[in-house]
């Protein structure tokens, strides 16, 4: 054979021979090594850099929406982005998907003190700041030995004098002691604690020289502040998978993590903050009008950077470089490119999966594998050239199941007890996802219906939420209300939970539930006995919690898109094969069971109680959205129109249709409605007609209550349009449930 | 041996010029087979008039070139076709500027061609008509229209148009790259709502790149 020949003899050879260069189509986090080609959504990452570039100059926070469908290489992105955080100057941190809305602030300190230890850049920081501060003694000198030498508080007090000297008073110094104790392996421990927000004893505290734990918000916000004030590059705070948490804690939950992000970014100097969101989440999100008003003003002065789908050239280059790998490795010349696939077959492909580029490459990964069944590589022009991949029925359940035994058995080989904080975080969602999708199904789980499952349920204006309420439904029909939190950590909070579970017992809820994962203090051991109301899951080992971490991880993947089938096709959330697949998996956990046998013991023993009064109705909001759900209850025929509408200063509850087409305002009281709620109705109805220009005697009042006072009776009766809807509980019982 | 030469010479110049008359019957045959071919890839079933008319109603006023061009025909091929169209009133057709005007209209290269009904002349325009109206009000252009939205409006303009033209004129911008389609995740559509299902994904959004 010629040399060319045997080129090409050589580059056919190397497809068969080589694993196939599709393979990995999805980015699971941003450190991942992916294959990337720059030109794509090159607009994109130069926008986060030039906005990077901006908070160099100008010191001041900036803060950056990316939209983008499902499978448009967001995440991709994000790798990019880290990739490129050495070159330019900047540090990179990731942060997961929120797992309560009560701890957001320590949520984020908790994933960029990760984040920095993974690009190993929290050393770098020390280090520079070492060097500021101690130019004499730093010189060349590792900092882990500078740190054994002078003792960690040592030198972050050396540190904090100078940080007093040069920036003033910070808010936080002590948070740089233990940062310094994060470098000093006898007390690494504690340092690890407290950016995971245990508790820690007085000397424990002590040794790290800290104030207090990381108790409250305003704690790790400060130590947020004076972080990035100390750093000396741009924090780079990138929030990905947004959509998770809207699925997880709906549209309020959403936006009270964007006004907590708002404020961040209002307080903290020295950061850019980049959202990354599906384009639906967001449009739908504007448009509901619950968005803060600063927020959506403040977003428009920094214009969302779009993600776009591939063009044709995009499309030829990204098959092009991924078989590049191929004539990388065996130092080939293939005749061009993308061989043995055309540009024009790239185009044509790229033309079927809707520019996408997951899809792309899973669609590649397809022929190359087909090529290779066939045992010869031949050039392809055509779609018609190459055959359709065998038509495999798509059984999402296998698929589901597939995505959760990767993951898990990945999780097994990666789960470290560093990682607690954040796997609790993940067993945390993990669990409430599961228990939200057994809501879901219309079949009792063991015999209970659990109705409704609400996260981060603070059912006290003056106290902080429980992690979730948990309404069920017994065999008898009765509704049971039960509180969940879920403790990891040490000493005194796991008391500090039991006194805030009882503090609610009976009023909101009829028992608790304390998931604790890690050991239980002795002195706490024996209190256990007597409490009746309040109960504790324990689980010992966290790799026994390895199935909630993978639900987490599982559901987060479907609530972006990024769940998909051989074909590209997506599993999203409300999938029913998803739900039923997931329940079966969650089911074999030891911790479901053990819960599910809880609450039947805990439920059934209430049932043998003598009767109690039962409250269904915690809050107005929850009456609100079930209302909305059931507007027959109300009326017949009406349709709900906007919940919480705002009109001038104020806002009507639910403002709906009658089938008569004229607007019906609705206010809700959950107890007794006096007088007021009617001058309250009446006011909303002037409101109205004057800001939508209806004549008032079209509109119709409705005051929804438990029961009303006879002075409200008596006065309604003079307005026609005007009703009152009493005994609303007695009425939902009605429901099917 | 002269003679031996001229007859060799006479039997090159009879080979060139059988050659030659060969290369023109494959070139013809050639052709043929390229229009066969198209209707056959087009639709078996779709006469040259239709193509012509789908064309039109997608692509609005196209000069008779560029017709013949995208259904890779010569002019003269598809000259009869539209002047029967035109006759029957199908078509329009507007003439290059010329000093002389005769009331004869002869087809020409240069002839703009274009549907008489209102339906499809301007769908492409009234296709970015819509889109430009409903893109008033929205947060950024990044964002899209909704394809269901879309389609009520340009149905509106364009009473005649049917669901199964309008996606394929959609897929047919998407494929030039003038417009990108935007899939949606887990959210719920009504049977009524026009949106693209394709490879497991559901399109429905619109935005112009």
């Amino acid at each position: 054979m010629n040399g060319w020949l045997d080129r090409f003899f050589d580059v056919d050879m190397a497809i068969l021979k080589e694993s196939n260069p599709f393979e990995n189509s999805v980015v699971r986090d941003p450190w991942d090594d992916v294959v990337d080609v720059s030109e794509i959504n090159r607009e994109v990452s130069n926008g986060i850099l030039e906005a990077i570039d901006s908070v160099k100059k100008m010191g001041k926070s900036k803060l950056l929406l990316i939209l983008g469908d499902a499978g448009i290489g967001k995440t991709h992105l994000l790798a990019r982005i880290r990739r490129l955080s050495k070159k330019n100057n900047f540090y990179f941190s990731y942060i997961e998907p929120i797992s309560s809305t009560e701890d957001i602030f320590s949520h984020i300190l908790k994933n960029v003190i990760t984040s920095l230890e993974k690009d190993n850049s929290l050393n770098t920081f020390l280090s520079t700041l070492m060097k500021k501060a101690l130019p004499k003694i730093s010189q060349n000198i590792p900092l882990r030995e500078l740190i054994g030498k002078y003792g960690p508080s040592n030198l972050a007090d050396k540190i904090i004098h100078y940080v007093f000297m040069n920036y003033g008073r910070l808010p936080r110094t002590d948070f740089l002691r233990v940062l310094f104790h994060l470098r000093h392996s006898p007390t690494m421990v504690y340092a690890i604690k407290w950016i995971m927000g245990d508790e820690l004893n007085e000397e424990e505290l002590k040794t790290l020289g800290v104030r207090d734990t990381l108790r409250d918000e305003s704690i790790a916000m400060e130590s947020l502040k004076t972080l990035a004030l100390l750093l000396d590059k741009p924090l780079c705070l990138c929030f990905d998978q947004i959509e998770a948490i809207y699925h997880r804690f709906g549209i309020e939950g959403l936006s009270k993590f964007l006004s907590i992000l708002m404020e961040l970014f209002n307080w903290v100097s020295n950061l850019c903050i980049v959202i990354m969101c599906q384009r639906q989440i967001w449009i739908d999100l504007t448009n509901s009008g619950e968005l803060d008003a600063a927020f959506i003003t403040r977003l428009k002065e920094s214009k969302p950077l779009f993600m776009r789908t591939l063009s044709k050239e995009e499309s030829i280059k990204l098959v092009a470089t991924r078989m590049k790998l191929i004539w990388k490795k065996y130092k080939l010349s293939p005749p061009y490119p993308s061989y043995p696939f055309t540009p024009e077959f790239i185009e044509e492909v790229a033309g079927e999966v809707g520019w996408i580029p997951r899809d792309l490459i899973q669609r590649f990964k397809e022929f190359i594998d087909i090529l290779k069944k066939k045992g010869k590589i031949k050039e392809i022009r055509k779609r018609e050239e190459i055959e359709e991949a065998e038509v495999v029925e798509v059984n999402i359940v296998d698929i589901v199941n597939e995505y959760l035994g990767n993951i898990e058995k990945e999780l097994s080989e990666s789960l470290s007890v560093k990682e607690a904080g954040n796997i609790a975080d993940q067993v945390k969602n993990g669990l409430f996802d599961l228990l939200s999708l057994i809501s879901q199904e219309k079949e009792p789980l063991d015999g209970l219906k659990i109705y409704h499952v609400e996260r981060s349920k603070k059912i006290s204006p003056t106290k902080t939420a429980i992690d979730a309420l948990i309404i069920i439904i017994d065999s008898k029909g009765k509704q049971h209300k039960i509180g969940v939190d879920i403790n990891w950590k040490a000493g005194a909070s796991l008391s500090k939970n039991i006194e805030r579970l009882q503090g609610w017992i009976p009023t909101n809820i009829d028992y608790g539930i304390i998931i604790r994962i890690g050991p239980i203090a002795k002195s706490i051991q024996n209190k256990l006995p007597k409490l009746k109301k309040i109960k504790i899951l324990h689980v010992a080992n966290i790799k026994d919690t390895a199935k909630l971490v993978t639900i987490s991880k599982i559901f987060n993947k479907a609530s972006s898109g990024e769940l998909t089938d051989k074909r590209g096709g997506i599993i999203a959330v409300d999938n029913n094969d998803f739900r039923k697949t997931v329940i079966e998996y969650g089911k074999k956990d030891k911790l479901i069971s053990k819960l599910t046998d809880l609450l039947t013991k805990l439920c059934k023993a209430k049932t043998q109680n003598k009767k109690q009064e039962e409250t269904l109705i915690i809050d107005e909001g929850w009456l609100e959205k079930l209302l909305c759900k059931h507007p027959e209850l109300i009326e017949k025929g009406l349709n709900v129109i906007e919940k919480q509408k705002k009109i001038s200063a104020s806002s009507i509850d639910i403002l709906a249709k009658d089938p008569n087409n004229k607007y019906v305002l609705i206010e809700l009281k959950k107890d007794t409605a006096n007088k007021k709620a009617l001058d309250q109705i009446l006011e909303y109805m002037n409101q109205f007609s004057r800001e939508y220009k209806v004549n008032i005697q079209e509109l119709k009042g409705i005051i929804v209550c438990e029961k009303a006072t006879s002075n409200l009776r008596r006065e309604a009766t003079k307005y026609p349009n005007i009703k009152i809807i009493e005994r609303i509980q007695e009425k939902m019982k009605t429901l099917k449930l | 041996m002269s003679l031996k030469k001229n007859t060799i010479d006479e039997i090159v110049k009879r080979i060139n010029a059988l050659e030659e008359y060969v290369r023109k019957e494959i070139n013809a045959i050639r052709e043929m087979l390229l229009q066969v071919g198209n209707l056959v890839v087009l639709g078996e079933e779709k006469k040259l008039n239709e193509l012509i008319i789908e064309h039109l109603r997608k692509f609005g006023h196209v000069s008779v070139k560029d017709l013949a061009k995208a259904l890779r025909l010569k002019i003269r091929d598809i000259k009869p076709v539209i002047t029967t169209l035109y006759n029957s009133g199908r078509i329009g057709i507007e003439l290059p500027p010329s000093k002389r005007r005769s009331k004869k209209i002869s087809v020409t290269g240069n002839c703009i061609v274009f549907l008489r009904d209102k339906k499809s002349k301007s769908l492409y325009d009234l296709f970015f008509e819509c889109y430009q109206a409903l893109m008033e009000g929205k947060f950024h252009p990044g964002e899209g229209v909704e394809l269901p939205k879309l389609w009520l409006c340009v149905k509106n303009k364009m009473p005649s148009l049917s669901r199964e033209e309008f996606k394929e004129f959609i897929l047919g911008l998407e494929k030039d790259r003038v417009i990108e389609l935007g899939s949606i995740v887990g959210k719920k559509i009504s049977e009524n709502e026009l949106v693209i299902q394709r490879g497991g994904r559901t399109f429905y959004y619109v935005i112009k790149r």
